[in-house]
């Protein structure tokens, strides 16, 4: 079993009290079955990998019971570290990305809702661009993380603003094993991809270092074929070039005394790229330059066996400047914030997290006018976790924010989960054993309004009312030990969420673009994983298989809102699947991802749509182990069977693509 | 329109779209063609922009919602679809983010011919002096954030579908007339009326105006009226009566900050008609003053009028991200009969 390590093992030691080595136990409880457990991406397990730290934080997924995560795993971080979030998240996950094409605007679509209801959290601050409220999946390069998950689903209490789809996690853990180790990694594709990274790390006993670094360039000139007044014309894409991406991040952990950890972490990225106009329309000049600068200065200390507190400082910075033929509109936006909390076991079975967060903006927009806005926000939250015994597991949280239109709805979440059938632990060590886990969980959220639906000229509407969720979900998981080489686990969630105050933009009476509070939309659905597992001498098989149907429509609206209730949202499929399966054997890997996409409609009556459309995909790659070293040679193919598809209409996908890739691990 | 293609900056799509708001207008129409059906001009959705032409057809009342694509194996007409001018039994149609024009026959809508090479095409009008020629305007410089610059006419050699020459106009012209010799080039960046020698082509002067010159029509006694709307909501439009004869102008004010738009006169040159906050007027052109009761209480994108009948036909785009409405009145302002069309409909062209 793992050692808890939410406390220093040397003041464990010191206390050898009941009280601490059974609020350890208990904390520990769901990461020790998460470790044993198998280790499938797609359950809602919080995994923990729990490395030998001297302080460590006790994830918010702790409060999470109830929801799903899906947890990206090493091979999957490790295979696209010089990729974007979004080509990982559809490549590896059954989750849908909107794309306009490679290198182009990706966002993702969480249980049906939009871009702006997910809350995209990094180091646990939220990273969403403060004048769209969304993030662009295409400008946020894999490697920089060592954990990426998703957790969909409605979790404002626990992320905050924007948490009403989901949030996606990304963190960089400390690694404190001593020495130092890193990578080096070179890609070359087709359509002019070339890309190289490169992540080090190093500890000693009191300092612990990491550096990322990322770059990436592409043409994207790939053929299409387009359907003329005189018969199909093949052309090739012009204005998608990608003309570079890089990323760097560097990390330093210092252990302050027995009981303090202070981290300071940056993260630059910067992305110059072609703004591809429809294949319909005119070429153009237009190209975007997305800058994001970040860095997060935090401090944990352990007060005591029962008491952890920690108090963090963040400054990012985001630069969007949009140019066209020389003429530029730039954005400029600085937010600064602050969070602190504090942790602590109430008896034997519960934990309570106490925290407060404030963030200030300061935005020049050239689309707000010449001069600089500023807003504030700020947000109080209680979570709490108990367990009466280890095969019930319940969580309540609240967050209550402050915006500038005054206090937001208060949001809490209740969370269970029940271990039905078998335990939590003795099931999982019989091989013959099975797990059914019941769980269930309820949650308000809301989304603060966005610097642009605020303070846009003309047009910006500083009435807007946040929006609000409130959803539900109810789901099974069934884990079953096959023998000793072999495991199965299947889950079925169910979900529903009504989002009130839905913003839309629309024309007021003078012609100008206005968002307002307009609609209540319903999202429910149902979404199955199975993932089985083999290990059969050196031989290893991880298959994943997910189906979700989504339904999302407006049920609600005013007078003045046009779109018809009743009808499934734009570019929302009601059916997406997929499979992947990774196999090892010996230095031999093979990953095979296919997935299927349903009709999107591409208006809001449904009168207009995209076909359904299936991909494949598969890498494969042999590694030479050496003595301290390893070799890595992999060929990734894209789109294998060549469909021509697309995210949008006028934005045909690339056609079959192939990326050579060349990684040196050292260690 | 614009380029509708920035999904991240949204002020994109209000500037294009408020831009867009003041669309076509032309001179007292004449019936042409069979008399049977009514072309609807369907810019294209929102999102992405992807136009087409439907057609109406006024006995059956049956649609033929993308008649390009029905009439040419699948074809997409363009990026936003801007408006369509009639020249015998061609169609010319303006496809604005293209940048080109598509001249199909009619009323079969098959693609006879290509104009590429135009930029930010906005209206066609067919020479009176020379009937082989024709005028596009187009605007250039822009789009959002690069400010426009002046824009110009580019001549088109209706034979071969060339361009053969261009023409200086001003910043962002709208859809130009031709009458008496003379065509006269509404310029809503410049606010002012290019005046260009219909035979000649050469620029032989310009009016100056208030507010911007959105639309221009003339009427039976050849007198133009120029509705001159509102730069972003920031003063009352005017409309304008300007006699080229004798040089003279009257304005009259709009009561209230707002734009207006589709300026349009009636096939016998005697009623104007234009949209203003939120409804449809008219009025005389003996007419004192500005009417202050609506002929229809509803605000349309497009607005058009048959030469055949005198039927009204407005259209209204809705939210710009659903299919629009095609409405038909008769002329007192009655509704006779409504039909969905495609996505942000802005104007009706009869054959």
């Amino acid at each position: 079993m793992l050692v808890f390590s939410f406390f220093k093992p040397g003041i464990a030691r010191a206390t050898r009290g009941w009280l601490a080595s059974a609020l350890a136990a208990l904390l520990a409880a769901p990461a020790a079955r998460a470790q044993t457990a198998p280790h499938a991406d797609t359950l809602t397990t919080r995994t923990h990998r729990l490395p030998a730290a001297q302080v460590r934080a006790v994830q918010p997924s702790r409060f999470a019971v109830g929801s799903r995560q899906l947890v990206l795993d090493s091979a999957g971080l490790a295979q696209y570290r010089g990729a974007a979030l979004s080509e990982l998240l559809e490549a590896r996950t059954p989750l849908y990305i909107k794309n306009y094409g490679p290198g182009q605007l990706a966002s993702i679509s969480l249980r049906g809702t939009s871009a702006r209801h997910t809350a995209v959290l990094w180091q646990g601050l939220n990273i969403n661009i403060p004048s769209l409220g969304e993030a662009d999946f295409a400008i946020l390069p894999v490697g920089a993380a060592t954990s990426i998950a998703v957790q969909p689903g409605p979790a404002a209490a626990l992320y905050g603003s924007g948490a009403i789809g989901g949030a996606v996690l990304l963190n960089t853990a400390t690694d404190w094993r001593p020495g130092w180790r890193g990578s080096v990694q070179a890609d070359a594709g087709s359509f002019g991809l070339r890309g190289g990274s490169l992540a080090a790390s190093g500890a000693q006993a009191r300092v612990a270092v990491r550096t990322t670094a990322s770059w990436r360039t592409a043409q994207n000139d790939y053929p299409y074929t387009i359907q003329e007044a005189r018969g199909p014309v093949r052309r090739t894409l012009t204005n998608a070039v990608l003309h570079h991406q890089w990323s760097l991040s560097q990390d330093v952990a210092l252990r302050l005394g027995e009981a303090g950890e202070l981290t300071a972490t940056a993260w630059l990225t910067d992305t110059d790229r072609d703004i591809t106009p429809s294949v319909y329309a005119a070429p153009t000049q237009t190209r975007e330059l997305d800058q994001s600068r970040r860095l997060l200065l935090s401090y944990r200390h352990l007060a005591s066996a029962q008491r952890q507190w920690s108090v963090r400082g963040a400054w990012f910075e985001d630069v969007l400047d949009y140019l066209d033929g020389g003429a530029a509109s730039r954005s400029r936006m600085r937010t600064t914030q602050g969070q602190a909390e504090h942790t602590s076991a109430l008896g034997q079975r519960g934990s309570l997290r106490l925290g407060a967060e404030v963030q200030h903006f300061a935005a020049l927009v050239d689309g707000y006018g010449p001069t600089e806005i500023t807003e504030n926000r700020a947000a109080a939250f209680a979570l709490l976790r108990y367990d009466p015994h280890p095969g019930l597991r319940l969580s309540a949280n609240l967050r209550e924010a402050l915006l500038p239109g005054g206090a937001a709805p208060i949001t809490p979440t209740m969370g269970l989960e029940w271990d039905w059938l078998g335990g939590p632990r003795r099931a999982l060590a019989d091989s013959a054993g099975q797990v059914l886990t019941l769980r269930a969980s309820a949650s308000r959220s809301y989304r603060a309004p966005t610097l642009n639906e605020r303070y846009w000229h003309p047009g910006g509407n500083p009435n807007l009312r946040p929006e609000t969720g409130l959803g539900y979900e109810g789901g099974l998981q069934h884990r079953r030990q096959l023998g000793a080489q072999a495991s199965l686990q299947t889950e079925l969630t169910a979900f529903r969420q009504l989002v009130n105050d839905w913003v839309q933009w629309m024309p007021d009476v003078q012609g100008i673009w206005t968002p307002r509070n307009l609609r209540q939309v319903r999202s429910q659905g149902l979404e199955a994983t199975t993932a089985y597992r083999l290990r059969a001498g050196a031989y290893r098989l991880h298959a994943r298989a997910a189906y979700s149907f989504t339904r999302t429509t407006k049920v609600q609206g005013s007078a003045a809102d046009y779109d018809p209730v009743g009808v499934q949202l734009m570019y929302v499929p009601v059916n997406q699947a997929s499979f992947t399966a990774d196999q090892q054997w010996r230095g031999w890997l093979l990953s095979t991802q296919a997935s299927a996409t349903g009709l999107r409609y591409t208006d809001a009556s449904g009168t207009a749509n995209l076909p359904a459309y299936a991909v494949l995909g598969a890498t494969g790659g042999y590694i030479w182990h050496l003595a301290r070293y390893d070799l890595t040679a992999t060929l990734r193919g894209t789109n294998l069977l060549n469909q021509a598809y697309s995210g949008y209409p006028g934005r045909p996908a690339p056609p079959r693509a192939w990326l050579a890739s060349l990684r040196f691990d050292w260690r | 329109m614009k380029k509708l293609f920035r999904p991240l900056l949204l002020g994109t799509l209000f500037t294009s779209l408020l831009a867009s708001c003041s669309s076509s207008d032309s001179v007292a129409p004449t019936p042409t063609g069979t008399g049977q059906y009514a072309y609807v001009i369907n810019e294209g959705n929102f999102s992405n922009g992807i136009g087409a032409v439907s057609r109406f057809d006024k006995t059956t009342k049956g649609l033929v919602p993308d008649a390009f694509a029905s009439a040419n194996n699948g074809a997409v007409l363009g990026s936003v679809v801007q408006s369509m001018t009639v020249v015998d039994t061609r169609g010319y149609v303006v496809v604005n983010n293209s940048n080109k024009m598509e001249v199909v026959s009619l009323p079969d809508f098959k693609s006879t011919a290509t104009i590429a090479g135009l930029t930010q095409p906005r209206y066609f009008t067919r020479s009176v002096a020379n009937p082989a020629k024709g005028y596009v305007t187009e605007w250039l410089g822009g789009p959002y954030p690069a400010p426009y610059t002046a824009g110009r006419l580019s001549v088109i050699d209706l034979n071969t579908n060339k361009v053969t020459s261009t023409i200086p106009a001003g910043i962002n012209p709208g859809r130009a007339i031709v009458l008496n010799g003379t065509l006269y080039v509404p310029n809503s960046g410049t606010k002012s009326l290019t005046f260009v020698n219909d035979a000649t082509g050469a620029v032989t002067g310009s009016l100056a105006l208030n507010t911007p010159a959105s639309e221009v029509v003339a009427d039976k006694n050849g007198v133009l009226w120029i509705l001159c709307g509102s730069d972003y909501v920031s003063q009352p439009a005017q409309l304008v009566m300007f006699n080229p004869a004798t040089s003279t102008q009257r304005v009259l004010p709009f009561a209230t900050v707002g734009s207006g738009s589709g300026l349009r006169i009636s096939p016998d040159g005697q009623q104007l008609y234009y949209s203003y906050r939120g409804a449809e007027y008219r009025m005389g052109i003996a007419d004192a003053a500005l009417p202050t009761t609506p002929l229809i209480k509803r605000s349309f994108y497009g607005f058009d009028i048959d030469p055949a009948t005198g039927t009204l036909y407005g259209t209204d785009a809705l939210n710009y991200s659903n299919p629009g409405r095609l409405l038909r009145y008769q002329p007192s302002g009655t509704l006779l009969d409504s039909t969905t069309v495609l996505v942000s409909p802005n104007g009706v062209v009869f054959y």
